[in-house]
């Protein structure tokens, strides 16, 4: 994946999470974390998860959703084959 | 409500008797007298870590730890090592998945029936007197479904047998608190520096002091249970107090010394309890109470789709907390108490997503009413402990 592709793809993560958490981007802090970003706790984390699926028509494995805890793991996980 | 034993013996578990009691398990003593010497032998010979030497370590203490029940340890720890050997040469990686979730369920299934038809009593041997074929405890079977599933998922590697035999034994896990596979170090690092630091010490006075005042709640405890029935007062404070403070307080000591002790063997012991009394909902109390079992229960069932494409947050929290009171004991107290912290959560749940509804009650947002919160889910917390009993006694009755 080239830099340019990488950052996009890292930028539509970041909108999703915050789509799923309904917080704006100013009321985030930087980087997105789960635990550390509001609302994304255990509660959160499945909207996360659904809502990364749906943007990206991506099914993560159950043992995959656990290690999904910020924007470097998701793209990670994003790139494993299916 | 039943007897709750401190540490990984579920025998008392078993009895049913009116109140939670603190009895000094065996295992808890055992526990810290096998991790002190381990910890010691590894720090005054320090060249035990690079041998083989470290694994037999943790195999006498093993021994000495199960005593009984080690011949027992030693066959269904065997059997588990050749289950995950197997899976770990399966492919492709669906297939492995798959083996491995059946394997898990059947470790379950084990688990349960063992506990209900007692596979772990005892069967007498001319030459070696009473042993046990099996046993699998609470501990040893949340660290084995750990190892299926991450070696299922191709997270890691199946282990060789000399770190899987040290993983198992590993003194200052064996009866809690749970240390993964993947969590486990690849090479020991002895610190002897860190008894020079006040830090340590600090802290070692901090897990003696929870250990001593913990334990020295359980004769009241038995007092009171004693009691019980006569004085509403006395009740109260078996209930409130004595009772989960006393759990609260051993456990807690305990693993903090797991940790301390950890940390001078260069083992990164997780920490399990952080302050989980006062938490101002039950999602933050079960969030730092027993934290290294209750993070393998919300990864493997709370984030679980059970194959479909959406999930139900409801439907996860209840039979996760009724799986965690069947891991605790067999037996219809546990499981009450299980399904009773699912009910806890799941209202919990509703007032999250409902509860911006109600904005305009009286005292939203304040202190008081932030006080009001902890309080109340401590005061639901000692219910579950409390209710099972009553509601089963009430049943027997009718």
């Amino acid at each position: 994946m080239t830099p340019s592709a990488d950052k996009s793809q890292q930028q539509r993560i970041e909108e999703v999470i915050r789509r799923a958490l309904k917080t704006p981007a100013s009321g985030m802090p930087a980087p997105l974390r789960m635990g550390s970003t509001p609302g994304w706790d255990s509660m959160g984390h499945m909207m996360v998860v659904m809502e990364l699926e749906k943007e990206f028509g991506a099914r993560f494995p159950p043992y995959i959703l656990p290690q999904l805890v910020d924007v470097p793991s998701i793209a990670k996980a994003l790139q494993r084959p299916a | 409500m039943p007897r709750v034993c401190l540490n990984q013996s579920d025998e008392g578990l078993r009895k049913s008797s009116h109140m939670l009691t603190l009895p000094i398990d065996t295992h808890l003593v055992a526990g810290l007298t096998i991790s002190v010497a381990f910890s010691l032998a590894l720090l005054t010979l320090p060249w035990i870590a690079k041998t083989r030497g470290l694994w037999l370590l943790s195999l006498i203490a093993a021994a000495f730890y199960y005593w009984r029940e080690f011949v027992g340890f030693v066959l269904v720890g065997g059997i588990s090592f050749l289950a995950v050997i197997w899976l770990s040469k399966q492919a492709p990686q669906a297939r492995r998945w798959r083996y491995a979730c059946f394997a898990m369920l059947v470790l379950v299934a084990v688990f349960t029936c063992g506990r209900l038809w007692h596979w772990d009593r005892l069967w007498y041997f001319p030459v070696t007197g009473p042993l046990a074929l099996y046993s699998l405890g609470m501990w040893p079977v949340l660290r084995l479904i750990t190892l299926f599933w991450e070696v299922g998922s191709g997270s890691v590697a199946a282990p060789l047998l000399s770190q899987y035999v040290l993983w198992i034994c590993l003194p200052l896990t064996l009866g809690s608190p749970l240390l993964r596979w993947s969590q486990m170090p690849g090479v020991f690092l002895p610190k002897p520096a860190a008894l020079k630091s006040a830090l340590w010490w600090w802290e070692a006075a901090a897990a003696s002091a929870k250990l001593a005042v913990g334990v020295s709640l359980a004769p009241g405890q038995a007092l009171l249970a004693s009691h019980w029935h006569s004085h509403f007062g006395l009740n109260a404070v078996a209930t409130f107090l004595t009772g989960p403070f006393g759990f609260y307080l051993t456990n807690a000591g305990y693993l903090h010394w797991m940790q301390l002790l950890g940390g001078l063997c260069g083992i990164n012991v997780p920490e399990s309890y952080n302050y989980p009394i006062g938490r101002e909902n039950i999602s933050a109390f079960w969030m730092n109470w027993n934290m290294t079992a209750t993070f393998v229960f919300r990864d493997y069932l709370f984030y679980n789709r059970w194959g479909g494409l959406t999930y139900n947050i409801y439907f996860n929290s209840i039979l996760l907390f009724t799986l965690v009171g069947l891991w605790h004991a067999a037996n219809f107290y546990w499981i009450l108490w299980g399904f009773l912290h699912g009910l806890l959560f799941v209202t919990y749940l509703l007032w999250r997503k409902f509860g911006k509804n109600w904005s305009h009650l009286p005292l939203r947002g304040t202190r008081v009413a932030n006080l009001a919160a902890r309080l109340l889910t401590y005061f639901s917390v000692c219910m579950c402990w409390y209710l099972p009993s009553k509601i089963l006694q009430k049943l027997a009755a009718l």
